[in-house]
């Protein structure tokens, strides 16, 4: 990821309540942040308003704030917003997570430009079956394999997001993909041909 | 089933494999068991898959500004941390009021109450001990409430003879049936809680008289205000836990 030289000034700056200062960080971390609790909650309304919870609440802990991967924390805080919103939609359940096929179509949204209307339909389609199969896996190894697969961090900052071992991340990134792979492998025919094709052929590793 | 275990064992790894998450020897021993095995191949390769069609979900754009405006930073303060800080403080004070409560009715039911402090009956040291707290926390708490309401049966009893208080009427049982056990709080509350209303102040004062062996010119009045201590402090300890209950429920139907 890339680093900015200027953090460390604009997170000083946040400490102080510079509200202009911190907002050059929201801006810099809305989208990860946002993509990271949409996949996790499966519906823009959840996360948009985690998302939310997340600044405000990183806002107000930024005197928390040890130094470090700046984004690890926010991440963190994202998570627990994520945790959060789930338990409310629980106790309130006006909107259901458990429909991944809502008529809110944003969560589909694929804005390359570009590709052909049946190339889209196809990614869309897959996009869908991704998360349906993401939301049916309990939350703890939903977060590791959204860190390490979708943001693509490596174990040690998934620990730390999550703040577990390395063999706590380990363990839940494994049983996860297993999980989803079979999910997957119901649905097989939804894949793209390229990604069919990783799944019958080599076995080789670039590690 | 001898080939079943160290199978497992692998596919387990498998994940970290893929991520490069393994050592150099455990991965030689997993690359060269996946060259041996098709199954585990085959699982390996559609965890790749699932992996693989992860990393290329595309990234959605935000739907709006998540920015801060004061506005959102004020408003979302108060409601959302203030409420659980609220809870808490009214958890504290129930907390710290019913610790209160219990030294003073332990104080008080025990007998133990000697109200110069400087002369222990008996040379009994829990008893001197607890004296000494008795003092200090009558004088932290109780002073204006027992000045205030206690003032008259105060007099009465300053006023009265020592030798007299035995010739006192109801008090006769009362007091045959303390003298031999000091502490049967039961028995002792409710007397108290007629002293502390105004109602019997010489009857207790009395109790108190024979259970420390001591007489004392201003028993009555730190009785008494002991007495109301405990009223005040069980009154605001029952009012807590109305705070407490009203801050949990509203926490949760704001949240």
């Amino acid at each position: 990821m890339e680093k900015y030289d200027d953090e460390p000034d604009l997170v000083a700056r946040s400490r102080e309540g510079d509200l202009a200062a911190f907002n050059a960080l929201v801006e810099r971390y809305q989208r990860p942040l946002y993509n990271l609790c949409l996949r996790m909650l499966a519906s823009p309304e959840a996360a948009e308003d985690a998302t939310q919870e997340a600044f405000i609440h990183s806002f107000r802990s930024i005197h928390t704030f040890r130094g470090g991967s700046l984004k690890s924390w926010l991440f963190r805080i994202a998570a627990n917003a994520c945790y959060d919103e789930m338990r409310r939609r629980r106790a309130r359940p006006a909107v259901s997570l458990d429909e991944p096929h809502g008529a809110d179509e944003r969560r589909l949204d694929v804005r390359d430009s570009g590709p052909a209307p049946q190339e889209r339909a196809e990614h869309r389609e897959l996009a869908e079956a991704l998360q349906d199969a993401l939301t049916r896996l309990p939350p703890d190894q939903r977060l590791a394999i959204v860190l390490a697969d979708v943001h693509g961090l490596d174990y040690s900052e998934v620990a730390e997001i999550t703040a577990c071992s390395l063999g706590t991340v380990k363990s839940r990134i494994s049983r996860g993909r297993r999980q989803l792979r079979l999910i997957l492998r119901e649905r097989g025919e939804l894949l793209p041909s390229h990604l069919r094709q990783v799944s019958e052929g080599q076995n080789d590793v670039v590690a | 089933m001898l080939w079943r275990n160290p199978h497992r064992r692998f596919q387990e790894r498998l994940s970290a494999y893929l991520d490069g998450e393994l050592s150099p020897d455990g991965a030689r021993a997993l690359q060269a068991h996946l060259d041996s095995c098709d199954t585990c191949a085959a699982e390996f390769a559609d965890l790749r898959m699932a992996s693989s069609a992860l990393a290329e979900l595309p990234e959605v754009e935000v739907p709006r500004s998540f920015a801060l405006t004061p506005d959102l930073v004020g408003r979302a303060a108060p409601q959302a941390y203030g409420a659980r800080s609220a809870s808490t403080g009214f958890r504290l004070a129930g907390g710290a009021l019913a610790a209160a409560l219990a030294v003073v009715l332990v104080l008080d039911a025990g007998g133990i109450v000697d109200n110069g402090g400087e002369h222990a009956g008996g040379g009994d040291e829990f008893r001197q001990g607890a004296s000494n707290y008795d003092a200090t926390s009558n004088a932290a708490t109780s002073p204006p409430v027992g000045d205030a309401s206690i003032a008259e049966q105060g007099g009465a009893a300053t006023g009265e003879d020592p030798e007299a208080s035995p010739g006192i009427g109801a008090d006769g049982e009362e007091r045959s049936f303390q003298a031999p056990t000091p502490t049967p709080a039961a028995t002792e509350i409710p007397g108290d809680a007629a002293a502390g209303l105004g109602l019997n102040g010489s009857g207790n004062d009395d109790n108190k008289t024979l259970a420390t062996g001591d007489l004392n010119d201003d028993s009555g009045d730190g009785l008494s205000a002991l007495t109301v201590t405990e009223i005040v402090l069980a009154a605001l300890l029952g009012a807590s836990i109305i705070g407490i209950v009203a801050a949990t429920y509203a926490g949760r139907r704001r949240g």
